[in-house]
């Protein structure tokens, strides 16, 4: 027999009452709560062993919860065990179902289970200034009060550090990373460019493949490997950059005496000396050519530069300026720019031949199955360069990486964490965003500057009077490759 | 009654030692489908008893805290035990020169042999960190591993240790309830064959030798001889201008010297 619908039971609930108490809890948790900063989750699994290799904290949501309890602050949470300090500070939280919905789930979170907290994932709590682990999210108790539930009880523990990567962009929980990770310092030789900044990746150069660039008429006729590099994948290959033009658009890129049939037609001017001129537009097509500067190499002919039309091999352009158009009345074409070169006594008026183009070559790489970059295919010969232009291949995936804990220009000290590999003495360390360029004089992987419970330096350097290794170490040899053991 | 004060430190060099095999274990964590490294470190290693005080100051320095950093490493001797079955004579005595003495010698009887016990633990945040862990420890234990160890330098006295695994034993509390963290613990149960040694002492470097030498039945054609043996100087020690017994009185255990042999039959 089914319940009647005139009196719902305490458990169906009516949509009134239970709108009307989701609003006391609410107000309650928004009355008497902390704002807490709800970071979920991404990670790598091993799905044999079905258990986490990797967690990435990417996101965070702010979202006001009431602290219910806490278990352990200031008695025996705190404890020596045999590996070191342990602290088992416990903290039980109350979120409204709610403010989740809005304030996360409507976001759309990376969760495993959208509609309510996820085990795993991490609660920051400003007051102590602490992360908490989530144990265990209890979503039935109390049990369906007028049919619904209005609160989610999270219970979480204290953060176990491992390695994990912090990147949620709220600067005081990404310091936990860099307060508690591994972290190991090297002093970079003198003589290296820019300063790291606290948090960037920093690449080394150990595999990275090297090319450069054979110019022809203002294009990329070629590009050498220097370096085939190594490690580097045939599915993947790295991408190629090859640097832009280093002209403006619409520079200027060749010149010739001006054949205007009109007020500029006299090509040649006198009283000029070898130097440096700024130009002046004097017409200009379409265009809005400025900021030409040319350079008069020599003179002859009594201060006269050629006669009845300037020997162009004489002068050339020392800055193209920009948004000229070319002058093609002498060949039948349109009105151009025409410059007049400052500071002669009889002005010398060029007219603007040819302007740059401004494509950027582009390249491909291939890799082979050795993992060496073995070709480098010009896609697009590109248009303006002077110069040739350098090329950038991408860093092999086997290259070291680390974000920058700390630098110190003084002391060429650089911190770092979250490092993929060991970098050696002889390769170059590049910030990814600074730029800066340094190559390591020592470093001592051995030594974890963010930490007082190891002792692998302490234990290294009593021993080195005392083990005799002089038949080799098969642990390894030890943590530095610059022979300070 | 035993004697003057001593202190070989021969306990704390095995102990330095043993922690010397683990302190440079690294730990990659991998990206599961690529295999590319995303993450290198070495594992944190120390002794693990400590003063309470000690801990709590330097552990805890910062205002904010974590539970603990994972993964980790702990080593503790655990047992110092006699080992009968490596006894020797204890009457010999090893001897070795003192640099720019040469009328004495350092004197140090044989030491007693000695098991010491240690605990190396692995604790990790899972099990594959664990394993890393573990595999790289594990092979080179077959099931000993010999290292040569300095053990009192003024004696140059070197002594290859074993370090005989016994057994690994682990706990992976991944079961019960929700409110409780998983813990992954390895424990490796170590034996160093060691020894500890006694004092070392001066003694005058001998200078005479006497032989005496009988040859033949004791009542009937008994023939006995003296043999003397003493340094014989090569160099004019004293640089009167020749070599002869007064350089030889003046000889000294890091000279290059001969014998005078004397023999007289009796």
């Amino acid at each position: 027999m089914p319940t009647s619908p005139y009196f719902p039971t305490y458990y169906q609930g009516h949509s009134g009452e239970q709108g009307l108490v989701q609003d006391l809890v609410d107000e309650q948790i928004k009355l008497f709560g902390s704002d807490v900063y709800y970071i979920p989750k991404t990670v790598l699994a091993d799905s044999t062993l079905d258990e986490v290799r990797y967690t990435k904290y990417q996101e965070q949501f702010q979202i006001e919860m009431l602290l219910q309890n806490v278990t352990g602050f200031g008695d025996n949470a705190e404890f020596i065990s045999k590996f070191g300090l342990r602290i088992t500070d416990e903290i039980l939280f109350r979120v409204s179902t709610r403010r989740w919905d809005e304030e996360v789930a409507a976001n759309n979170p990376t969760l495993t289970i959208d509609s309510r907290p996820n085990e795993g994932d991490l609660l920051y709590f400003p007051i102590t200034e602490d992360i908490y682990e989530i144990k265990f999210v209890g979503k039935e108790e109390p049990f369906y009060q007028f049919g619904k539930i209005q609160f989610y009880a999270i219970t979480a523990e204290l953060y176990e550090v491992g390695q994990d990567d912090f990147d949620t962009g709220v600067a005081e929980i990404d310091a936990v990373e860099q307060l508690f990770d591994n972290s190991f310092k090297l002093i970079m030789d003198p003589g290296g460019t820019g300063d790291f900044t606290v948090g960037e990746e920093i690449v080394g150069d150990e595999f990275l493949a090297k090319a450069t660039s054979t110019l022809t008429s203002n294009s990329i006729s070629a590009i050498t490997i220097t370096d085939g590099g190594a490690h580097y994948k045939v599915a993947t290959p790295p991408s190629v950059t090859i640097s832009a033009p280093d002209s403006l658009a619409g520079g200027a890129r060749t010149l010739a005496t001006s054949n205007d049939t009109g007020t500029f037609a006299t090509s040649s001017g006198t009283g000029y000396t070898a130097g440096t001129y700024t130009t002046t537009t004097l017409t200009n097509g379409a265009g809005t050519g400025s900021g030409m500067t040319v350079q008069i190499v020599n003179v002859s002919n009594g201060g006269v530069i050629g006669s009845g039309g300037a020997t162009m091999t004489n002068i050339n352009i020392i800055d193209n300026g920009s948004g000229y158009t070319a002058d093609l009345q002498g060949v039948g074409g349109a009105v151009g720019s025409i410059v007049r070169v400052n500071g002669g006594n009889n002005d010398l008026y060029l007219r603007v031949e040819a302007i740059y183009a401004t494509a950027q070559a582009t390249a491909t790489a291939t890799v082979s199955a050795s993992g060496i970059v073995n070709g480098i295919t010009i896609t697009n010969n590109g248009d303006g360069y002077i110069s040739a232009p350098t090329v950038t291949i991408d860093y092999s995936p086997k290259d070291n990486r680390a974000e920058v804990k700390a630098w110190d220009n003084a002391t060429r000290s650089l911190e770092v964490i979250n490092r993929t590999g060991t970098f050696t003495t002889a390769e170059v360390i590049t910030g990814l965003t600074s730029g800066a360029r340094w190559s390591p004089e020592t470093f001592d992987t051995l030594n974890n500057s963010n930490s007082n419970y190891d002792q692998n330096r302490a234990i290294e350097d009593d021993a080195d009077n005392i083990v005799d290794w002089s038949e080799g170490n098969p642990f390894g040899e030890f943590g530095n490759f610059t022979g300070s053991i | 009654m035993l004697g003057s004060h001593f202190y070989n430190q021969i306990v704390r060099k095995n102990i330095v030692a043993f922690g010397t095999l683990f302190n440079n274990i690294t730990m990659k964590s991998t990206d599961p489908s690529t295999g590319d490294v995303l993450e290198e470190i070495k594992v944190p290693l120390a002794y693990g008893p400590k003063q309470k005080f000690l801990v709590r100051l330097e552990e805890n320095q910062s205002n904010r805290k974590v539970a603990i950093t994972l993964p980790r490493l702990y080593f503790e001797m655990t047992s110092i035990d006699y080992d009968a079955t490596r006894k020797t004579s204890p009457i010999q005595k090893y001897k070795t020169i003192i640099n720019d003495n040469g009328g004495e010698v350092r004197v140090q009887y044989v030491p007693v042999p000695y098991n010491l016990g240690f605990e190396l633990g692995v604790i990790a945040k899972s099990q594959d960190d664990a394993l890393q862990i573990t595999e790289q420890i594990l092979p080179y234990f077959q099931p000993s591993f010999s290292i040569t160890l300095n053990m009192i330098p003024d004696m140059n006295e070197k002594r290859d240790i074993g370090v005989v695994l016994n057994n690994v034993g682990y706990e992976d509390e991944w079961d019960d309830s929700f409110y409780e963290r998983r813990y992954i613990i390895y424990t490796l149960n170590f034996t160093m064959k060691s020894y500890l040694y006694g004092p070392y002492n001066t003694a005058d470097v001998i200078k005479k030798a006497i032989i005496h030498e009988t040859v033949g039945d004791l009542a009937v054609n008994r023939r006995a001889i003296t043999r003397t043996y003493t340094p014989k100087a090569k160099t004019d020690i004293n640089t009167d201008g020749v070599i002869d017994v007064n350089d030889d009185a003046l000889v000294d255990a890091g000279d290059d010297f001969g014998f005078n042999e004397g023999i007289e039959f009796l």
